[in-house]
């Protein structure tokens, strides 16, 4: 297990990790959202040891990953843009994967290039974006190291290398290997992950994707008879998502147990339907779909 | 180990031009220079040339080419350790290595020797290939061991103090380009400051000026020659030895607890920042203050002043600018 205890960091005298701790159990897949500059890169750097934690510890089965770097054998870290590597072909960067990781599975790499089409001899750096994340993806899964931690793997590739870079982040859960995604991709995360850490004014909050709300929430499409409730719109429990012609798209907040959606029944609106609650009302709700804070 | 390799794989990968430069750039200014001295140079030079060589000193040219050697080498280190330093903190290498199942101590011990051993090599073989080349030209008689063993021991220890120094530098420094201001400047910077100061005290006592000892430089391969270094005693020896050993240590503390998060800026830690700052401040102060007293030939002391305060005020804006600073390379 893979769990990172109490961290704090901050950069420039800002703190921008705040009493962080949650666990990777193994086989899982763990989404990690938040704003531009909410700290999701700080964070996957300082598990993966470039950063040096100001308080608080990432443990490996129990060990410190900063006291213990050997420990990192089965911890790979594959950032937003493979840049360390643009000097090498895909077939030096595999020599020299081997020599770091004991159990780089050459085999199942070459096998990967050879299916993404992949040229084995061309420096990393004349790659196109989405081959050179894919070089960079299949260079850590054949690491077969057993905690992954990706940036944005899926920023700013087309969408075929798109669906090649998610088969391979399949494949790697398949194979018992336990990803951190950073994205802002919501779909894509809602459809691999297991859980989600959403990162908001440098603490994480952990949601299961079975219920990411937490019973917090809930979504609803409401059609109302007559003029619409301004006031009850208003409140600060309810924040409308979307709204054409009478049909309101809202997330009423369940803070105050169902008084709110009591109101809303007791108004008798024509329509009043349930939606399933998605990652991105999550991510919308979460920051008051507010364009300007948690900076 | 194969993590070991795995460093050394990946010093020799982004520095490969540097291994290979070395001994070329070693061997055109010192065993190349010789050849064509006796070997390639028109007949009568070589007999001209030979008729003015009376001692072995002559033979060797006072160390001239050895000289050269050095300076070119010194060129090599400083460049081998923008990019084992600088160049990483740019280029993602440094966030790359940060992220490996390997101390950083280990990672910045193989930079060191992965250095060391480039100018041992360089060393040896040119030393080697230079014995060879005295021994079978016209000065064969004047061959001397110890001098080659001299010249050896002393361009190894003057380059690694240095080239340790560069990359100390490195380890504090934020970007490649402070990193090559620094280390450019760090060997000279103690005698710019003794100097500053002695002109200071000269100006208020009325002193007669004395410029201060040259062993401020730190400069070795230059600073120290040969055959003056075998006359002056242990104490070149000591302290290039000293600095070799700070600077090493230096440099392995400050790379263990870089704050790779700080990458861009011109130093990474905020010690170092305070101390550049108020260095900075006063390095400035006293140049503006020798400065408006000697450029308005001045006979009060109250004009050194007005310039030691303007160049405080300057410097501490300039740098409170410089160091909210992200440089891109």
């Amino acid at each position: 297990m893979l769990a990172v205890r109490h961290l704090h960091k901050s950069i420039e005298r800002q703190p921008v990790l705040k009493d962080v701790s949650f666990e990777l159990r193994p086989g899982m897949v763990a989404g990690l959202i938040g704003r531009n500059g909410a700290g999701k890169t700080t964070l996957l750097k300082t598990m993966a040891g470039v950063y040096e934690p100001d308080a608080g510890d990432v443990l490996l089965e129990g060990e410190s990953v900063h006291r213990r770097p050997e420990i990192k054998r089965e911890i790979v870290f594959l950032p937003d843009n493979p840049e360390a590597l643009f000097g090498y072909t895909a077939e030096e960067c595999a020599r020299l994967y081997a020599l770091v990781y004991p159990r780089f599975d050459r085999a199942a790499f070459d096998e990967m290039i050879r299916r993404f089409g992949l040229p084995a001899h061309r420096k990393i750096r004349q790659l196109s974006r989405g081959m050179k994340m894919l070089a960079s993806i299949s260079l850590g899964i054949a690491t077969r190291a057993s905690y992954v931690l990706l940036d944005e793997p899926t920023n700013g590739i087309d969408p075929i290398a798109k669906q090649q870079v998610l088969s391979l982040l399949v494949e790697a859960v398949s194979e018992g290997m336990t990803l951190l995604v950073a994205s802002h991709a919501m779909g894509d995360l809602e459809r691999l992950s297991d859980m989600i850490l959403l990162i908001r004014q440098g603490e994480v909050e952990i949601h299961e994707m079975a219920d990411p709300s937490r019973g917090e929430a809930v979504k609803l499409q409401v059609v109302f008879d007559g003029e619409p409730p301004a006031a009850w719109l208003a409140s600060p429990q309810v924040m409308v998502l979307n709204h054409v012609g009478r049909v309101y798209t809202l997330l009423v907040s369940r803070d105050d147990g169902d008084a709110k959606l009591e109101e809303l029944r007791r108004m008798r609106p024509l329509v009043l339907e349930e939606l399933p609650l998605g990652l991105e009302d999550l991510f919308v709700w979460k920051h008051g779909g507010r364009s300007d804070e948690d900076r | 180990m194969r993590i070991d390799r795995a460093l050394w794989k990946r010093e020799y990968d982004q520095a490969k031009w540097i291994v290979w430069m070395t001994p070329l750039a070693h061997f055109l200014a010192l065993g190349g220079n010789r050849l064509n001295d006796w070997y390639l140079d028109r007949p009568e030079n070589i007999q001209d040339r030979l008729a003015r060589v009376h001692s072995h000193l002559d033979a060797y040219e006072y160390g001239e080419m050895e000289l050269m050697a050095r300076i070119s080498l010194m060129i090599v280190l400083f460049v081998l350790a923008l990019v084992q330093i600088g160049a990483e903190r740019r280029n993602g290498g440094q966030e790359f290595l940060f992220s490996l199942p390997c101390s950083r101590a280990r990672i910045f011990w193989t930079k060191w020797l992965f250095g060391t051993v480039l100018l041992t090599g360089s060393l040896v073989l040119n030393t080697a290939l230079d014995m060879a080349i005295v021994m079978g030209s016209p000065i064969a008689e004047h061959f001397r061991l110890w001098y080659h063993l001299d010249q050896f021991f002393f361009a190894w220890l003057s380059l690694a103090a240095v080239y340790s120094m560069f990359l100390f530098v490195g380890t504090i420094s934020g970007s490649l380009a402070s990193q090559a201001v620094f280390a450019l400047l760090a060997p000279v910077l103690p005698y710019l400051i003794a100097l500053l100061v002695q002109i200071g005290i000269s100006i208020h006592n009325d002193s007669v000026f004395r410029f201060p000892e040259a062993d401020y430089v730190l400069l070795f391969p230059v600073r120290y020659d040969y055959p003056d270094i075998l006359a002056a005693g242990p104490f070149p020896w000591i302290f290039m030895a000293a600095v070799f050993a700070a600077a090493s240590a230096g440099g392995m503390i400050a790379y263990r607890r870089t704050r790779a998060e700080n990458n861009g800026k011109l130093v990474v830690f905020p010690l170092w920042e305070c101390i550049l700052q108020a260095g900075f401040v006063f390095c400035s102060a006293l140049a503006g203050g020798t400065f408006t007293y000697a450029f308005f030939n001045a006979s009060s002391v109250i004009l050194y002043y007005v310039g030691l305060a303007l160049g405080a005020a300057i410097s501490a804006w300039v740098i409170r600018r410089l160091l909210r600073l992200r440089l891109k390379i």
